[in-house]
């Protein structure tokens, strides 16, 4: 039988505010964490400025489809016996990515799970999302379901395997959730509450093998129509995707940060490392539909998805990525991706994500 | 684990009607052929009408019926073959009636979304997202800033299984013979349009309408240069906003109280500030000092078209010889095929009665009965019921009536003995609503080593004119060396 646990954050406050970061432990002696069971709650309170709630006219916007999880910016997992097992950065772009990837947009708001993440049918109703009821103080509670190794693993951990879990998640800056020109300095955000909670079930003593889906992100810069980026990874990955962003529109309030922005006149997409001389991909991607495509399959394809050209023209689903033919270990051999654009009037940010397996 | 190849077909295109491509598939390994597909590039040209301005113009390949019916690029191949050393293993004719059929039952709204981005057939059964039918994969747009959006060649993916090819659904096929796939061009199905209206807001000619501008007292003002159009409609966000940075565009506008004018042009630059469009033009209005513009408003420009498929190419996903998959591959290979038997129909009739041949093995039969050769869907027509027998025996008690719950029964009966998932949305059969209604005659048949007979009655009002097509699936088996 399993057994519901809260935790509060080890730096307990009453309010936590954007840039905070919180920090929680896991300890769970004598049982097994319920594998995918773990969830973060808490309450915000979003203020057009001091004392003022966001009204329904006023354009202050979060993105629809992160909601919640755009308002965390970290997440790290550290494992008392294993040691640090994830580090996720840019945690609302990478699981934007998934969301574009993985679910239409109808399919995003039927579901009742979405519903206490904060999603709602468009960007352009966020704002009444914030707005919130008199009732409740104009807070709005949420639970979500934090994207990260805990909720990505095939099996009860025991405690025996891990030791106490620590998972320390950093509060998002306010120019990186919201947009819209109500959006600005002046805006206020609160947390309440916060917490989390898992789920344990009594350690039988069995100890199968556990395996869990990590990722690891990172950020570079392109500036020139030949572009090219390269990197190690410290696991042995499955696959890698990427987002774009133009620099310019960084933690601006004017732009929607998790939007994945197209690289203008991509030509040529071509992947390599050290292990490619068996030619997984014997050419180099070349139309958008190839491209997008591969990053469907990099994210794990559902063969449901947001490529829209709706989207597309706002350019707000656009990626890039490979599966890996076989996972590949990325700590000693860099993997690199040329990107040959026609256009290229400014410098672009290129968020990549790493998805890696890692065995307890 | 797999590695990607891309074969050339042995005729490069473009492509005419009817021409048949052939691709040799040799010492490819062992081959997913449910992940391998066929590549459609394609292409619009557009041609600019009158005064209009070589642009960007927003076109898109759908229906040729003009009835927002939704199709996938498998309609642009009429007959699949797949040989191994010469000796024809399968073919499927008319596999684009076949395979349009199939998906207008197999899919949903969400499936329909989700293969957007590498589709024809933009025109959905949506009224919820109107704008999604203007767009297509022959256009790049950019609706904010000056880059400017294009018409580009769209790589139309096309998976085997979807052609009715019983050899796409093989997930190891060892390849070291001589393999063949041959297709047939079809084009009839599809055409180009463009998307020149602005629909999306409430102006009652369409089109979008910008402020009034009055120009400062003293020299002439270039307006929609020197000095931009504004439109203050508050959209949300540019996935909203029709126009795009290049397009070619038709203003409308009346100088200083004078006569409607017209002047094309194409939109150089637009801008998003606090929610209001700035647009900037190539060519200006040149408007007097102290005089006013009022009554602007823009539409897209008009073009002709015409559209080709360029070349084909064939992707093929091979198990790495690393993978165990490679060494399982069997050497019998048990799957099923379409074969296809046609009657012609003659207009006016309000019973008809045919008995069919059924091959040895088959285990469905579909009837399919598509009105006018620009759709490849079986439409309803006047049928009221229908009934079948087998080897002279009914099948059903009683005749089964257009749309009653015997009539689903036996579409559901037949895709679950097709292994195929169908999609209660389509079986109401309105598709896409205000359209002749789809139908499907179909019936799952025992599996037999001999051949069988089944006849049809259908009765209806008054028949049009038309082809049915009896489409039978049969067993076939493939011995490999």
């Amino acid at each position: 039988m399993s057994k519901l646990h809260t935790v509060f954050p080890q730096n307990k406050k009453d309010t936590y505010v954007s840039s905070d970061t919180v920090e929680f432990k896991l300890s769970f002696e004598g049982r097994k964490y319920k594998k995918n069971s773990l969830r973060v709650s808490g309450q915000i309170r979003v203020q057009q400025s001091v004392g003022v709630i966001v009204a329904a006219a006023t354009n202050i916007f979060y993105d629809s489809s992160t909601g919640i999880h755009g308002f965390f910016s970290e997440f790290a997992t550290n494992m008392e016996q294993v040691g640090i097992v994830e580090n996720i950065s840019n945690y609302p772009r990478l699981y934007k990515m998934k969301e574009v990837a993985r679910i239409t947009k109808a399919g995003e708001i039927s579901s009742a799970k979405n519903l206490c993440e904060l999603k709602v049918s468009s960007d352009g109703l966020t704002n009444q999302a914030m707005g919130g009821n008199a009732a409740n103080k104009y807070t709005l509670p949420f639970s979500f379901k934090p994207d990260i190794c805990m909720n990505n693993v095939d099996n009860d951990i025991p405690y025996t395997k891990s030791g106490a879990v620590n998972i320390r998640t950093r509060l998002e800056a306010m120019n990186k959730i919201f947009w819209g020109n109500g959006s600005g300095a002046a805006n206020t955000l609160v947390f309440y509450d916060l917490q989390i909670q898992y789920e344990t079930v009594l350690d039988d003593g069995k100890v199968p093998p556990i395996v869990m889906s990590t990722s690891h992100s990172l950020m570079q810069v392109i500036e020139s129509m030949n572009s090219h980026v390269s990197t190690t990874i410290p696991a042995v990955c499955t696959a890698m995707s990427a987002s774009f962003l133009p620099v310019l529109e960084d933690a601006s309030f004017l732009y929607n940060q998790t939007r994945l922005a197209e690289v203008p006149g991509v030509t040529r997409i071509q992947f390599s490392w050290n292990d490619m001389t068996t030619g997984y991909i014997s050419f180099p991607l070349e139309d958008r539909e190839e491209i997008l495509y591969n990053y469907l399959e990099s994210m794990g394809t559902t063969g449901l998805n947001q490529m829209t050209f709706k989207k597309l023209s706002n350019e707000s689903c656009y990626g890039i990525g490979l599966k890996f033919p076989s996972p590949t270990d990325l700590s000693n051999q860099s993997i690199g991706i040329d990107i040959s654009s026609s256009v290229l009037a400014q410098p672009y940010y290129v968020f990549m994500v790493f998805r890696a397996i890692q065995k307890l | 684990m797999y590695q990607q190849r891309k074969l050339v077909s042995n005729h490069p295109g473009p492509y005419n009607q009817d021409s048949n491509v052939e691709f040799d598939i040799q010492h490819q390994g062992v081959v997913d052929m449910t992940k391998s597909y066929l590549n459609i590039k394609a292409s619009i040209t557009t041609t600019p009408v009158g005064t209009a301005k070589a642009g960007f113009y927003q076109v898109d390949l759908s229906d040729a019926t003009s009835t927002h019916t939704p199709l996938t690029n498998a309609v642009m191949i009429s007959n699949a073959r797949y040989s191994i050393d010469s000796n024809v293993q399968e073919e499927i004719n008319k596999s684009n009636v076949l395979s349009q059929n199939l998906k207008a039952y197999t899919r949903n709204f969400e499936d329909l979304k989700s293969q957007n981005y590498y589709s024809v057939g933009q025109n959905q059964d949506s009224d919820l997202d109107a704008y999604d039918r203007w767009l297509s994969p022959f256009c790049t747009t950019y609706k904010n800033g000056s880059i400017a959006s294009t018409e580009k060649q769209a790589s139309l993916r096309c998976p085997l299984s979807d052609l009715g090819l019983g050899i796409g659904l093989v997930d190891a096929l060892d390849t070291s013979q001589r393999h063949q796939l041959r297709v047939t061009i079809d084009k009839r199905y599809l055409t180009p349009k463009l998307h020149r209206i602005y629909n999306d807001h409430a102006d009652a000619d369409e089109r979008l309408d910008i402020n009034n501008y009055t120009a400062p007292a003293g020299p002439d003002i270039n307006y929609g240069t020197d000095v931009t159009m504004l439109n203050t409609t508050d959209f949300d966000a540019p996935d909203s906003f029709r126009l795009c940075v290049g397009q070619a565009i038709e203003v409308s506008y009346v100088l200083h109280g004078g006569a409607a004018a017209l002047h094309e042009a194409i939109i150089t630059t637009i801008g998003w500030v606090n929610g209001i469009v700035a647009i900037t033009l190539d060519t200006p209005i040149v408007v007097p000092g102290g005089q006013a513009v009022t009554a602007t408003s823009i539409i897209c420009s008009e073009c002709t078209m015409d559209w080709s498929i360029d070349d084909l190419e064939l992707v093929l996903y091979s198990i790495h010889p690393a993978d165990p998959r490679s060494k399982s591959a069997s050497k019998q290979i048990v799957f099923s095929t379409w074969l296809l038997e046609q009657s012609t129909m003659a207009a006016g009739f309000t019973n008809y009665e045919k008995i069919f041949q059924l091959e040895p093995l088959t285990m469905n039969v579909l009837i399919l009965a598509p009105v006018g050769a620009d759709s490849p869907l079986s439409r309803k027509d006047t049928l009221i019921d229908y009934r079948l027998r087998l080897n002279n025996i009914d099948l059903t008690s009683r005749s089964i009536l257009y749309n009653d719950s015997l009539y689903k029964d036996r579409i559901i009966m037949t895709f679950n003995n097709m292994g195929k998932n169908y999609k209660l949305k389509s079986l109401n059969s309105t598709y896409p609503s205000g359209v002749d209604p789809l139908s499907l005659i179909c019936n799952p048949i025992p599996v037999l080593e001999e051949r069988q007979q089944l006849q049809l009655s259908m009765n209806g009002t008054a028949f049009a004119g038309k082809t049915l097509h009896i489409y039978k699936q049969v067993i076939r088996t493939i011995n490999l060396k």
